[in-house]
């Protein structure tokens, strides 16, 4: 993947494989010559301590050999032909050779000092002893005490630096196998289709990734929200604009064969279709902003008299003059209190009142009828189908257009739409919009 | 055939109303179910109802009507802007004879309203035939042994009534109900002066009076 400035995207895994790749290996390296060192040092350790211990073995036998001169006359002691790794001399402590052993010179060690400890020369590491009327000194070639050390170094360094690369591979399959849920939950988010309704849990889900986890699926949750609520409101335009629709086409048809005198009210019914069409039309526009933001103006609640009209209803809106200045989007309202006058015309209502208050931080408009009414088991019916709206945002075909967009307008400025029979013989009808006087935090 | 229309919408229910009248058809039209709960109790040859309606469903009234005696042979034709599967197969199962979505040609509605009828009156030919009478409700056309024979607007709809009730006796206020939709005012030798025509048009014999009763297709 690239940026738009074709800038390759920095890999986490790869930046991870080579950033501990180059630190285990120059970890490595570092180890192996640390440990190269140690170990050279603790095998010369080990070499002088064992020259030293084996002239404190020889100086004892040799004290107690009495005739040990007699026995070599200063010559080598007698023995079969054999490899020596440590060479020795008995020197008396004038400095004169009583013994030796078979590969050591027959003069004295030059330059050696009878001097108890260790020496080097040139060529030899020498340990010197005193014992009873006698020296001992013992000598290992100095090119055998370093061939052992450098063996020793370059054994230690190379398995620690051998340890180190195979830790690098070793971490390399970790990275790759735990960036596989990262793989895993990218496949996760490939999966979600239109349908989708739930995440699926990715096979490999770290702790790490759980909170980006349940924000996707909330996110997910969300979106199938507005998606059920943009196909039910799709469901629900085309079958409110059916019905005038249906009517126009339908009044037309008729006027075809309609006998010259009787057009006009035949055409008028048409126009008057039309006209409920477009107010169909100019509602379900209101319904889509609705969902949207809406813009919050103080206005006056006398204003919304002038869109509370009908042509067969007469509209008392001479409450609202006192009811002051109102707070929320007017062009919305408006258009709620439009249609569920509308609603009320429709519905065989006569006369209907419309009031505004406010109370305790909220705002009411309030629309009263001296219609039919609805039976207590279709204002139940109604009541349910407006609580799913208000909560699921769930359109219900049977609430209509006029109680759905005035549920809507109010479900956009965080309130409800209240709705009741206004007498107690459930004659009149009567929907109240409650919403508060100020917009929510982060509107 | 006397229809019941019951549609809240008045710009569709007037246009529905006119064109079904001008086919010949009696149509009693209401808004809501309260109005036309009442008018049910009449008969009628075929309903005619929309699915939402200002004061309930048209689907639960729908169901209401097939559990009474009365209307469980009534056609019934829904009228409704719901168009999706489930709403259809919900008024089919409801009980509904057929399914019309709207908007609809008006002249596929006739086309349905006389199918359905023909359905439910157990005959799937598009004439009703009895005796040497032959009926076509498309072409609103009568004929004799084949020659056709000239009917007025009012005559044909007795006819009609008769003829989709061959061998039943057709009370005297049923055929008075059917005349209002024509006439207004109905006088009470009306059903008479028109029998009487048929008559004379279809043979002297074609319909029988049942005295006190009404009158008959002669077998």
């Amino acid at each position: 993947m690239q940026t738009g400035e074709s800038r390759p995207i920095p890999s986490i895994r790869t930046r991870l494989l080579w950033r501990s790749l180059a630190t285990t290996l120059i970890g490595a390296a570092i180890g192996a010559m640390a440990a190269a060192i140690t170990v050279s040092v603790v095998v010369r350790e080990v070499m002088e301590s064992a020259l030293e211990e084996t002239a404190q073995a020889l100086v004892v036998i040799a004290e107690h050999e009495a005739d040990v001169e007699a026995l070599s006359h200063g010559q080598a002691m007698p023995a079969a032909p054999h490899e020596e790794a440590i060479h020795w001399q008995l020197r008396h402590p004038t400095g004169r050779l009583i013994a030796r052993s078979h590969s050591a010179p027959d003069t004295p060690w030059p330059a050696v000092p009878l001097v108890e400890g260790h020496m080097k020369t040139a060529e030899l590491a020498i340990y010197s002893i005193p014992g009873r009327d006698l020296w001992l000194q013992v000598a290992q070639p100095l090119a055998e005490f370093q061939r052992a050390q450098r063996t020793a170094a370059m054994v230690a360094g190379g398995i620690v630096f051998v340890l180190g690369v195979i830790a690098a591979a070793v971490l390399g399959w970790i990275i790759r196998r735990e960036l596989q849920s990262v793989t895993d939950f990218a496949r996760t988010i490939e999966a979600i289709g239109p349908d989708t309704t739930a995440l699926t849990e990715p096979k490999s889900l770290r702790s790490e990734l759980v909170p980006s986890y349940l924000a996707l699926g909330a996110l997910l949750q969300r979106l199938q929200e507005k998606l059920r609520s943009e196909r039910a409101f799709a469901a629900h335009a085309a079958h409110s604009l059916r019905t005038p629709l249906a009517g126009l086409t339908a009044q037309l048809e008729v006027a075809c064969v309609t006998p010259p005198a009787e057009l006009p009210a035949r055409l008028s019914m048409a126009t008057a279709s039309a006209q409920r069409l477009a107010g169909v039309v100019d509602a379900l526009l209101t319904m889509s902003r609705a969902s949207d933001r809406i813009h919050w103006s103080h206005f006056d609640a006398a204003e919304l008299a002038s869109v509370a009209t009908g042509r067969n209803i007469e509209v008392d809106a001479s409450q609202l003059l006192a009811a002051g200045i109102l707070y929320g989007d007017f062009d919305l309202l408006a258009v709620a209190v439009a249609n569920l006058v509308d609603n009320a015309e429709r519905h065989g209502a006569h006369r209907a009142r419309i009031r505004a208050a406010q109370t305790d931080g909220h705002q009411c408009l309030e629309i009263a009828d001296d219609g039919p009414g609805v039976s207590a088991g279709r204002l139940a019916q109604l009541q349910a189908a407006l609580e799913r709206l208000e909560s699921r945002a769930d359109i219900d075909p049977e609430l209509g257009l006029g109680l759905t967009l005035a549920a809507s307008v109010a479900r956009a400025h965080k309130g409800c739409l209240t709705i009741e029979c206004t007498r107690s013989d459930r004659q009149g009808f009567c929907a109240c919009l409650d919403w508060p006087n100020q917009p929510p935090n982060g509107v | 055939m006397r229809l019941l229309l019951v549609e809240d919408d008045i710009t569709l229910g007037d246009a529905v109303r006119a064109y079904l009248r001008s086919q010949g058809h009696v149509v009693d039209w209401l808004t809501d179910i309260k109005g036309a709960r009442a008018a049910a109790a009449e008969k009628f040859d075929v309903i005619l109802l929309d699915w939402r309606l200002p004061d309930g469903s048209g689907v639960d009234w729908l169901r209401e009507l097939r559990a009474s005696p009365e209307h469980r042979q009534t056609p019934i034709l829904m009228l409704t802007a719901r168009d999706g599967l489930s709403d259809r197969v919900e008024g089919l199962d409801a009980g509904a004879d057929d399914y019309l979505v709207k908007p609809f040609q008006l002249a596929e509605l006739a086309a349905r309203i006389r199918a359905t009828s023909r359905r439910v009156a157990g005959h799937a030919g598009s004439t009703l035939d009895h005796g040497r009478i032959s009926l076509d409700p498309t072409a609103r056309s009568v004929t004799v042994d084949g020659a056709p024979v000239d009917l007025t607007a009012t005559e044909y709809a007795l006819l009609e009534a008769l003829m989709r009730r061959a061998g039943r006796i057709v009370s005297r206020p049923m055929l008075e109900e059917l005349l209002y939709g024509f006439e207004g005012d109905v006088a009470s030798n009306t059903v008479e002066v028109h029998i009487a025509s048929l008559r004379r048009k279809l043979g002297r014999d074609a319909i029988d009076t049942v005295r006190g009763m009404g009158y008959r297709l002669k077998d």
